[in-house]
Formats: structure tokens, sequence, C-alpha cells
């Protein structure tokens, strides 16, 4: 089972994404802050991260650029999640090295769509 | 000043009429002498008639008695009467009263030789004798008086040219004295007033000087800016009255000894003397926002100018400055700073704080909806529908509302790329393919195929013509939306949606461009819509230096335009 590491602050956004995403068959992780997220990928190395933008500690930025800089890390596909148009904008998303993006509120079928495209 | 000019004038004139006057004295006094020459010629000539006339009777008397002819009594007659008509005559015009007891001696003698005669010569007896001797003494005396009478005249004649002469030097000499007077008069007063005249003048150019330096100082003295020189060396010389309320000091105070750096807060003092000042030796003048130090201690923005005064040969004589305060600007400028910080701020709040919980009910819904929670029954069904439906609406109109609110304050990023703008149709068409498959409405394209790449942000074009086609789907039951590209005068491309929908009203058409303006279809439409889409529309366009527009016939349809640029007019 592929898994997967949601992290947000926002706890019914993680209770929402992580009911359909285990409904959809993926083993889920979950952390509420930045710190906590880097922490989980060094641990579990998950199949997949999804990162809220803005996290108390350390922010989903900071987070997708450890993840891409540490050679153990670097290739699990980041999925940055934003209510902010400008950061969701593709040059954002390349700079900070994230694989995709989605932007909220995002329609159910493109969560599914945007995980399975690299979990597969 | 005329009345000196005048005076100039006069003179001369008084010149000449004492030439006059004297011109005229000496024509009276030459007249006189004249007049008594003539009469001494007069007198001369009445003597002379008489003797001729006596040799002339005396001559016809000898005659008369040789021949005894009467004519030749008729003659001595006629010749002794016109000698003492002659004698009588000189006799008359003769005033010296000596020649005049002569005369009068001698006109008894004439008259017992003329009464004699007539008794001889009537009585035709000759006694001559008597006759001869009165005759004799008759003519000696003339001959005397003429004598003296000749002397006379030839002393009034020496008078009078002597008399002449002395008029001749004295006129000449009085007109050479009179014209040397009147130009060395003249000479004197001209000097004497063109002095006067230089001396007034450089008064009246000396008080003009004063005025205009006192006006000047008036002005700078009212000005409410700071107005002040320094030498080079920094040293303070004038000052205004601005700038010694401006440092606090007192308005009598004497600014001598201070230095630019003492009226400076230390930066600002800095900025000037190492910045500003070698500024303005290389260019003449430098301006920037500084401060000043008012001498309790607190310290203002000003708006400073520096810049150089040259003297007459235009060589740097001195600096020079003029300050304003710019307190209440800069206050209200840090303001307007705030108020945009805390609106650029709320906006990111709210498109973060409204889409979260938007995201969260979104979900939500949709794992009842699609029965990932369970099984749910079509009444439930229908109303989640419903619920979705608008959470989407509210989504869209938060992205409206951000976007509008960007375009406004122009903090939207545009991000301009020279492309073809055929391929975003070509997009655009395809994304709509799913949604029109299940309506009877074709999406056609009639693309002008040989069009230039042009500048524009891909992303918000696509959002444009997906909201204009939108628009169109959801106003067209059936028929026929058409998307057509072409060029414009080789100056502009225009891209239309033409649908075949249930058009516009002509009242309504200007109203479709404004915000928040739905206008009513009058059919109970549901259309999802925000009131924001085409207001957004036309605010991306102009973004690109591009217009927007819609031709429209009610019931038949309506084609929407927009219009862009092929020159870049530089991004925003």
């Amino acid at each position: 089972m592929k898994k997967i590491l949601i992290a947000d602050d926002e706890p019914d956004i993680l209770k929402v994404v992580k009911f359909r995403l285990i409904k959809a068959g993926y083993e889920i992780m979950m952390a509420v802050n930045g710190k906590e997220a880097i922490e989980l990928v060094q641990k579990i190395k998950p199949d997949l991260v999804l990162l809220d933008f803005s996290m108390p500690l350390m922010n989903g930025d900071e987070v997708c650029k450890q993840i891409k800089a540490d050679p153990l890390t670097k290739h699990i596909p980041v999925i940055m999640m934003t209510a902010s148009t400008e950061r969701a904008h593709e040059t954002h998303i390349k700079m900070i090295g994230a694989d995709d993006r989605l932007l909220k509120p995002f329609e159910p079928e493109d969560l599914i769509e945007k995980v399975e495209k690299f979990v597969r | 000043m005329g009345r000196k000019r005048v005076l100039i004038l006069i003179l001369p004139l008084f010149a000449v009429a004492a030439l006059s006057l004297f011109f005229y004295k000496v024509s009276v006094e030459s007249r006189k002498f004249s007049m008594q020459v003539d009469h001494a010629i007069d007198v001369m000539n009445a003597l002379r008639g008489t003797r001729s006339y006596m040799e002339e009777a005396d001559s016809a008397k000898d005659q008369f008695l040789k021949t005894g002819n009467e004519e030749y009594r008729a003659e001595y007659d006629a010749a002794l009467n016109l000698m003492w008509r002659n004698f009588n005559y000189a006799g008359l015009l003769i005033v010296d009263p000596l020649q005049q007891n002569r005369i009068n001696s001698l006109r008894r003698v004439i008259n017992s030789i003329i009464n004699e005669s007539k008794k001889e010569i009537a009585q035709s007896l000759v006694s001559i004798d008597s006759n001869n001797q009165l005759m004799k003494i008759f003519h000696a005396q003339i001959i005397q008086i003429l004598e003296i009478q000749t002397t006379e005249l030839k002393q009034r004649n020496m008078a009078e040219q002597a008399s002449f002469r002395r008029i001749d030097q004295m006129s000449t000499s009085g007109i050479f004295l009179l014209l040397l007077f009147c130009s060395m008069t003249s000479f004197l007063i001209y000097q004497l007033m063109r002095h006067i005249d230089d001396l007034e003048k450089a008064h009246r150019e000396e008080k003009e000087r004063r005025d205009k330096i006192q006006g000047l100082l008036r002005i700078l003295d009212e000005s409410p800016d700071f107005i002040g020189t320094s030498d080079f060396e920094g040293n303070l010389k004038y000052h205004n009255v601005a700038a010694k309320k401006m440092l606090g000091l007192p308005l009598d105070s004497n600014m001598e000894g201070l230095k630019i750096a003492d009226m400076h807060p230390a930066w600002a003092a800095k900025f000037v003397l190492e910045k500003g000042i070698p500024e303005v030796l290389a260019h003449g003048s430098w301006q920037a926002e500084t401060a000043l130090l008012h001498r309790l201690g607190h310290e203002f923005p000003v708006s400073q100018v520096l810049f150089m005064v040259k003297d007459e040969q235009g060589k740097p004589a001195y600096l020079a400055t003029i300050m304003r305060d710019i307190s209440a600007l800069k206050r209200i400028q840090n303001d307007l700073l705030d108020a945009m910080k805390v609106k650029s701020e709320f906006t990111s709040m709210v498109s973060h704080e409204l889409r979260t919980p938007l995201t969260v009910i979104k979900e939500s819904v949709a794992i009842v909806y699609d029965e990932t929670a369970g099984p749910v029954n079509p009444d439930q069904k229908d109303f989640l529908e419903t619920a979705k439906r608008n959470v989407d609406r509210l989504g869209r109109l938060i992205n409206d509302v951000l976007d509008y609110q960007k375009l406004e304050s122009h903090h939207m990023e545009m991000r301009m790329v020279q492309q073809s703008i055929n391929d975003v149709i070509q997009e655009v068409r395809n994304s709509f393919e799913i949604v029109l498959a299940k309506r009877s409405i074709s999406l056609e394209m009639r693309l002008q195929t040989d069009l230039p790449n042009i500048n524009f942000d891909k992303d918000k074009i696509i959002q444009v013509l997906v909201n204009l086609v939108n628009n169109a789907v959801k106003f067209t039951d059936r028929g026929s939306i058409i998307l057509t590209s072409q060029m414009i005068d080789g100056k502009a491309i225009k891209v239309s949606v033409k649908d075949s929908g249930i058009g516009i009203m002509k009242e309504d058409l200007d109203k479709l461009f404004k915000s928040f303006s739905q206008i009513s279809t009058g059919t109970g439409r549901q259309t999802g819509g925000t009131g924001l889409g085409l207001a957004l529309c036309k605010k991306i366009i102009e973004h690109h230096h591009g217009t927007v527009g819609v031709d429209s016939v009610y019931g038949q349809g309506s084609t929407f335009y927009f219009i862009l640029p092929i020159e870049e007019k530089g991004m925003d």
C-alpha cells in the first residue's frame, strides 16, 4: 500500500483529504506543522507528500526545499496545496522544486487525479 | 526737466531780440543823419538855383538892352522871378541863425533889385549902374552863403561817415560779444543741466535698485520655505525668516558662525556634505529628501534643493538652498503605505481564510454526494448537488473579487510573453468539448492562420476567453458558437465569440462591462454568475492596452470581442 503524507495546520482539511485518500486505497500519515512534516518524511519516506503552504513552525515552501535538498528524500514527489493563486503559480512551484500544485478549493477529481499521477 | 530745456531755447531768442533792437537803433540813427544831409543838399541846390537864375536874368537884361527885343525882357522877368523863388526857398530851408541873418539882409537887396528893374525896364530907361551894383552885391553874398553851406555840408558828411564807422565798429563788436555771451551761457547752462540730469538718473536708478532689493528681500522673508546661502566651506551666510523659524532660532538672531552641518541631523548633514555638495559642484544643482534639526532636538523631513550661484564673471560664488517642510506629506505617504499594506494583507487573508473553509465544505459535500461515506437517497442527493453548485459559485466569486481588486489596484502581475493567440483559442475550445458534448450547440473556429505572435499573459487571456465562451454557452440553447480571430489593419488582432443565443437588449449593452451589474435575462435562467466576469475581462484587456466590446441583436445572438494591439506597448 502506497504511503501518502498530508501536512496541513487545518484539521478539517486533513480530515476530508485523509478520508478520500483512504477510500481510494492509500495509507495516510498526517502532520499539523512543517517541522513534524519534515521529520515524518525523513523517518518514513512516504511515496507522496501533500504540503500546505502556510503552516506554523516551518512553512510548506521550506519543507519542500528541504525534502528536495536531501539526497535521501529528493525523489519523493511533492504536491503543494494553497489558497493563494500567486504561490500556486508555476514559476513559484518550480522555484521551490515542487512537482505539482492543488489550488484550494480543489475539485475531488483533481485531488485523486494528481495523486494518481505520481503514485501508480 | 522740460523747463530747463526751454531755458536753453529762450536764451538764443533773447539774443536775437537784443540784436534786432540794436539794429533798429542803428537804422534810426543813420536815417536821422541822412535826412540832415538831404536838407543841406536842398539848401545848396536852392542857393545854386538862385545864383544861376540871377546870371540868366543878367544876360537876358544885357540882350534886351542891346536889342530892345521884348522877348529878352520877358526872359529877364521870368529868370528874376525864379531867382527870387529859389532864394526864398533857400531862406525857408536854412535853419542856422547866422545864415538866416545873411539871407534876410539879402532879401532886402533882392527886393530892391526886383522893384528897380521893374521900374527901369518899364520905363525903358536904362540905369544900369545901380542895378549892376546891386546885382554884384547879391552875387557876392550868394557865393559867400554857398561857400558856408558847402563847408557845412562837408562837415556834415564827415560827421556822418565817422558816425557810420562808429556804428559799424560798435555793431561788429556788439554782435560778436553778444554771440559769445549767448553761446557761453548756453554751453554753461547745458553742461549744468546735463550734470543735473546725470545726478537725477543716478539717484533714480539707485532708488529702483534699492526698491528691487527690498522687494526681493520681502519675497524671501515672506516665503514659508527655508531659503539660505553658504560659502563652499559650509559657513552659513544669508537666511530668511522661515529658515530661522524652522530651526527654532530667535528671529533677531544672527546665524553667523553656524555651519551647514549644524542645521541638519547627523545623517542628513553627511548626505548633504558628501553627496549633495559634490553633485552641485559637478552639475550645478542637487535635490533630495533630507531633514532639518530643530533647536529643541527633533528632526523633520524636508525636500531640499541645493544649487550654485555664480558671480558676474560666471565663476562659482556661493551655495544656495531651498527647503520645504514635508512632514505633512510624509505622514500622508506613510498612511498610504500602511493602508496599501493593510489592503494587501487583507487580500491575502481573505484568499486564505475564505478558501480554506470552502475547501473543507466542498470536500465534505462531495464525499457525501458521491457516496464515498455511504449511500444517500435521491432527495438528499438533489440538495447536496444544490449545495455543491453554490459552493462552486462562492469559490468563483471569491476568485473574481480578488482578481478584480488586484487589477483595480494594479497589483495583478502580468506575465507577458510573445505567443500565438490561435493556440490559446484552440486550447479554450478543447476545454469546452466535454461540456458541449451534452448539449446541442456546436463550437466552431474560424481563425486567420497567418497571425503574428503577440505579447500577452496566457492565463489571463484564457480567463477572458473562458469567461466569454461560458457566457455564450449559458445564454445559447441551440445553434452554434463561433470563435474567430482576425487581423485589423496590421495593427491589432480581434478575437470574437459569436453566439446564436438570446441576445442583449440595446439599453443593457452599456451596463454589461460594469462590475456587479448582472442584467435580467427575463427567463429566470440560473446563470451562476458573479456579476464580475465581464468587468474582469475588461480590466484584463485594458491591462493589455486593448479594448473589449459587444455587438448584439436581441433575440438573434451576441458577439463579444476583444482587440489586442500587435505592437508591444510595455508591460504592466
